[in-house]
């Protein structure tokens, strides 16, 4: 594996009062962070309002939408609201799309008949707008002489998502690649075969950013588990047995989701879950999963989790990163 | 006190807005309001940037629709610029015009029945409370009151806003047919009027806006059309020249005799002048100036705060 640089980044939530948001991503472009990414989920606070908010407070830390999707604002208007942001901070925005998924629309009551159709065709034409292209398309969605005549430059394109397909357009179509939520020993497979796929198209393969759900503290443990409440019920029945997870844990895990959300059936998630797709443990075994994942993977970025929104754990994660050896972003990260 | 505000969209680079809304603020200017439509930079954003560069100003869009964004996320994007701004947000909402939905290819289906939706779905949100097509998730920002006027030009959406909304923006719309409006609007609560008109420095900006202007008749209703006598066929005929490059027929729609209804051109104290008869007639709680900048936004928002501060202190000599 090549020695190149792998830089690190935080995976924000807008959760947290917008002051507080700026003030961490500031700390974290001080501590050498990369990039920010930021989920577009629920009703938490609007991805473009916190990145311009962000953009104003810092000089280099990348901005990416982690993710936004076709569906709760019209390809159009979330292609004027990248091209916005580029122009508040050139060169440091990537525009991450995924499908969406229920935390996006069980809020908004939104049931999209062709979510991987509306992918593609977003990323092609919010590509071509923000090339300033003139664009009319009919498909999941439509659009009639779009034009941004004024959008500054191409921005990056991201996607993230699970599957096959995804990881296929990715390869085919998007210059960043976004991973979370996998089974760590695959990660490194998945990539070369995303590599591969981008070099059999011809093209330049994406670049990977890879959370690997790193949590190295009891606190920081316990906001895992969660997460993994409702990949646990949507396993592969396969892997459901190579877990040990019954029936019953499964019929029991639905209902503490419906009753408690994905907090009151943690407990139910067997930690060989945790341990296969997430590196959890002491600090010294996660330093040590973490470089381990680097060497094997070679991403061009690793996030984190804000197990916490404070300005510790920020520290903390710039510390953990840079003994897992990511290197200190000094300039912007993205190259166009 | 009326309120004064300026009103322009933002075609300029987000960072020379963004000077403009502090040029605003300088001027000490109440209110600087930013449009929402396809080809412009997104105002949410450019306004996100404004609220760091500002302390006092109200800052609004005018006017959002509901066809490009779902409702709940328009009202996450609201409180979170209200946040940033310490209160200083006012979500501008309406049916939108042919500017705003032509380039996503959406059809006002439904215009009346989409804007009460989502106003209440907003209003739901704001409140931090279910109904139909918004259910909260375990997570959402806190409860936070929320101002939302509608702009619009025409009687039902009027008469709605002044069952559900704050207040109403009157952006654009023939002087003539502004008592009618007020009427609709404060038809069944005595909501905030806002009059925002269109202003030009002089005869040359004058002229190149003429035409431009019947994009002002298109969108207007039926009834403002026949009060201003004007001919629906060759209406459409001139929208077509217009649309295949020749502004001839616009500009002989848009005749000398219909500009007041539309436009105050002139000196800063020339305009002032003009407002002071629409405060005179109307009472609104706040009075503006739709810009149309020309690339230079800080300029001509200096230009319309010495109007409003001439305005002001006519207002003032008014009543001692």
């Amino acid at each position: 594996m090549t020695d190149r640089a792998t830089y690190w980044a935080l995976w924000f939530h807008g959760i947290e009062p917008i002051g507080h948001l700026v003030e961490l991503a500031r700390e974290a472009e001080r501590l050498g962070a990369g990039a920010i990414l930021l989920a577009d989920e629920g009703i938490d606070r609007d991805i473009y309002v916190v990145f311009a908010a962000i953009a104003a407070a810092t000089e280099r830390i990348a901005l990416i939408p982690g993710i936004t999707n076709p569906f709760s604002r019209h390809p159009v208007a979330s292609a004027a609201a990248l091209a916005t942001l580029e122009e508040l901070a050139p060169g440091r925005v990537v525009a991450g799309f995924g499908v969406g998924g229920s935390m996006v629309f069980g809020p908004m009551g939104i049931a999209p008949a062709r979510p991987f159709t509306a992918l593609a065709e977003t990323l092609d034409v919010v590509d071509r707008l923000l090339a300033a292209e003139e664009v009319t398309h009919r498909g999941a969605f439509v659009t009639e002489q779009a034009k941004l005549p004024w959008a500054p430059r191409r921005i990056p394109t991201a996607i993230a998502g699970r599957g096959p397909k995804v990881q296929r357009l990715a390869a085919e179509r998007a210059d960043w690649v976004l991973l979370a939520g996998k089974k760590v020993a695959t990660v490194p497979d998945l990539v070369a075969g995303i590599r591969r796929d981008a070099a059999a198209a011809g093209r330049t393969p994406p670049a990977v950013l890879w959370n690997p759900g790193a949590a190295w503290t009891a606190d920081a443990i316990a906001t895992t588990r969660p997460r993994f409440s409702y990949m646990t019920i949507d396993m592969d029945p396969h892997d459901r047995v190579a877990f040990g997870i019954t029936d019953d844990t499964v019929a029991e895990l639905r209902r503490l989701l419906l009753a408690g959300g994905p907090e009151a059936a943690a407990h139910l998630v067997p930690d060989a879950v945790l341990e296969q797709f997430a590196i959890v443990g002491d600090r010294d075994h996660v330093v040590e999963g973490i470089r381990a994942a680097r060497a094997d993977a070679a991403p061009e970025v690793l996030a984190f989790e804000m197990h916490a929104y404070t300005l510790d754990h920020v520290a903390d994660v710039a510390d953990l990163a840079t003994a897992a050896g990511c290197a200190f972003a000094h300039a912007p990260i993205l190259t166009h | 006190m009326v309120r004064t505000a300026v009103w322009l969209f933002p075609e300029a680079s987000a960072a020379a807005t963004v000077d403009a809304v502090r040029a605003a603020e300088r001027a000490g200017i109440d209110e600087v309001w930013l449009g929402d439509e396809g080809p412009a930079r997104e105002p949410f954003a450019v306004l996100a940037a404004a609220a760091l560069a500002t302390e006092r100003i109200t800052l609004g869009v005018s006017v959002t629709n509901p066809y490009l964004r779902h409702p709940a996320l328009t009202a996450a994007t609201a409180m979170t610029i209200d946040e940033l701004s310490g209160g200083r947000f006012v979500l501008g909402i309406g049916p939108g015009g042919g500017m705003a939905l032509g380039p996503v290819g959406v059809a006002r289906e439904r215009p009346l029945a989409r804007t009460r939706d989502a106003v209440r779905i907003i209003r739901a949100v704001a409140d931090r409370r279910a109904t139909d097509g918004f259910d909260p998730p375990p997570y959402s920002m806190p409860a936070a009151p929320l101002r939302v006027v509608v702009g619009a030009r025409g009687e039902r959406f009027n008469r709605f806003a002044s069952e559900a909304a704050d207040g109403v923006f009157l952006g654009g719309i023939p002087r003539s047919v502004l008592p009618d409006t007020i009427g609709w609007a404060h038809s069944v609560r005595p909501i905030e009027i806002g009059i925002h008109v269109n202003t030009v420095p002089g005869e040359r900006e004058l002229e190149h806006l003429r035409p431009a202007l019947i994009w002002t008749l298109v969108d207007a209703p039926p009834v403002t059309r026949e009060r201003l006598e004007v001919d629906p066929v060759a209406l459409a005929a001139a929208v077509d020249a217009l649309t295949a490059g020749d502004d001839g027929p616009a500009r002989r729609i848009v005749h000398d005799g219909i500009l007041p209804e539309l436009v105050l051109a002139g000196s800063p104290t020339q305009i002032a002048t003009g407002l002071r008869t629409y405060v005179d007639d109307f009472a609104p709680a706040a009075v503006g100036l739709l810009l149309h900048p020309d690339g230079d936004p800080v300029g001509a928002v200096e230009a319309a705060g010495e109007a409003l501060r001439v305005l002001t202190s006519l207002s003032r000599s008014a009543t001692t």
